[in-house]
């Protein structure tokens, strides 16, 4: 009886003492699995991305931002979209700008709902998410006739020139992105294949933001 | 009428949250995911990513206090009844049986040691803390990659807007992927893994309301002394009523209420205010 009692109780510290190896082990191994996850997360950033309004100083914005997806279900203009992963592991299912589907009004909505202020509140005569660009698909740069872009800017930021080719003021553009969304160099050159449109906002670079 | 069992009411209360989710995608809703439910600029915001984003960003967000207040007050209130009827987790548990001979005899491990020594720590603290200093040093919410709660959601909204949109993105591949290697660890007890799981259970123990408790009158082990231990097989933390409770160990309960729903005499109850006398064998 006695015996038998030894043997279950150095049978006990045994296990107990294999479990509190096992249980260092694993301990350590979620410390490092999250420190290596975070290495491989900031690893993972690549080029700037298009933030919804308030969110443009990125390292701010990605600090804060923890995916929760209610800019993106607030938007009305459905401009608000989800990064996939192929834009970094640390950008996947943060919002981004998809002028393709909408435009910003600068309504506000998502900074309101915004709950880690990772979208900060902005002055709306001065908030720029990005800065309109033509590119080589422009229908006006290659062939003529086409002003749409010209048209639809509400804060006259795009002018043409002598030959009816716009020319955009960085100063006047706050990249709503409403050119992009109306630009139809992608319907009518369909040809041409590809995604980009004749005009493009495009992130401003960290240096260009005082 | 027959009574519903607790795990078809879990179930549909998880896909009570997927259903607003759904709302939210169709009507612009601005409700948002489990990782921050809101209305305007209310929001319900996780306790983990919160932490998380004020670390990485190093500021103190004073507004988050007021989630985090109402996020212990409901632990308190209900101990952990998040992780049992909310998270999404559990849904597909049953999809990653468990029937591993290793985790049994790694369960058998725990309890021989826990008899012996004193409380062991689940391993999810220690990712709680790992996550927590990851965010400090590499400046973001490191968790909030791979957290299967906003996984699945983001995969739920990824097949969303593939459908509306079409926007095919290698994330529909990505997240769940993340999520099958996630679930089949979290199956054995997601208090090994899950941080959230582990910073609740860290309020929890201030939970008094809603234990689990054995009628030991009607109980067939304690009045009968028959080798029952139904209650301790279902337990997905694996806590045993019958042992000297302590509050940590009832911590960990979710208060999922398999235990009550399998107890052949209905000896298990779940009494919002328990009575004083905590005499358990």
């Amino acid at each position: 009886m006695k015996q038998n009692e030894l043997y279950t109780k150095e049978n006990t510290t045994k296990a107990s003492k294999s479990f509190q190896r096992r249980q260092f082990l694993s301990s350590s191994a979620g410390i490092v699995v999250m420190l290596s996850l975070g290495f491989i997360g900031a690893q993972s950033k690549t080029r700037k991305l298009l933030r919804p309004p308030g969110g443009q100083d990125e390292d701010a914005f990605i600090a804060k931002c923890i995916k929760c997806d209610r800019c993106r279900s607030v938007c009305h203009t459905s401009v608000i979209g989800v990064a996939p992963i192929e834009e970094g592991f640390i950008n996947a299912r943060t919002p981004v700008m998809k002028f393709h589907l909408g435009f910003c009004d600068f309504c506000n909505q998502c900074v309101e709902v915004c709950p880690t202020q990772a979208l900060v509140p902005f002055d709306k005569q001065t908030v720029k998410i990005g800065i309109a660009t033509l590119t080589d698909t422009c229908i006006a740069l290659n062939y003529g006739g086409c002003t749409l872009c010209f048209e639809a800017c509400e804060y006259k930021a795009i002018a043409l020139d002598d030959q009816k080719r716009p020319i955009i003021d960085a100063d006047k553009c706050n990249g709503c992105g409403v050119c992009e969304k109306i630009c139809p160099a992608l319907v009518l050159r369909s040809y041409i294949g590809g995604t980009l449109r004749g005009i493009e906002v495009r992130p401003i670079a960290k240096e260009a933001i005082v | 009428m027959k009574k519903i069992k607790a795990s078809t009411l879990r179930t549909l209360t998880i896909l009570a949250f997927v259903l607003l989710v759904i709302i939210g995608l169709a009507f612009h809703t601005g409700t948002g995911t489990l990782s921050a439910f809101g209305y305007k600029t209310f929001s319900a915001i996780c306790p983990l990513g919160s932490l998380e984003a004020q670390l990485a960003s190093k500021t103190f967000l004073p507004h988050i206090l007021i989630s985090l207040a109402v996020f212990v007050l409901i632990t308190i209130l209900l101990g952990r009844i998040f992780c049992a009827w909310a998270c999404p987790v559990p849904l597909f548990r049953k999809w990653f049986p468990k029937n591993n001979p290793t985790i049994n005899h790694v369960e058998k491990e725990i309890h021989a040691s826990s008899e012996k020594t004193t409380q062991t720590v689940d391993s999810g603290y220690f990712v709680l803390g790992g996550a927590l200093a990851s965010s400090f040093i590499f400046g973001f919410p490191v968790f909030c990659l791979i957290c299967p709660v906003g996984l699945t959601f983001a995969v739920l909204i990824g097949v969303w807007r593939l459908i509306q949109f079409n926007e095919p993105t290698w994330s529909l591949l990505a997240f769940p992927l993340i999520l099958i290697v996630e679930l089949a660890l979290y199956r054995y007890s997601c208090r090994k893994f899950c941080p959230l799981g582990a910073l609740i259970s860290l309020v929890s123990r201030l939970n008094i309301f809603a234990r689990p408790k054995i009628d030991q009158t009607k109980c067939m082990q304690t009045s009968k002394g028959v080798e029952c231990k139904l209650c301790k097989s279902v337990c997905n933390e694996a806590i045993d009523l019958h042992e000297t409770v302590h509050t940590s160990t009832l911590s960990r309960c979710t208060k999922c209420r398999d235990c009550a729903d399998v107890c052949p005499m209905s000896a298990i109850k779940f009494p919002f205010l328990s009575q004083k006398n905590n005499k358990h064998i």
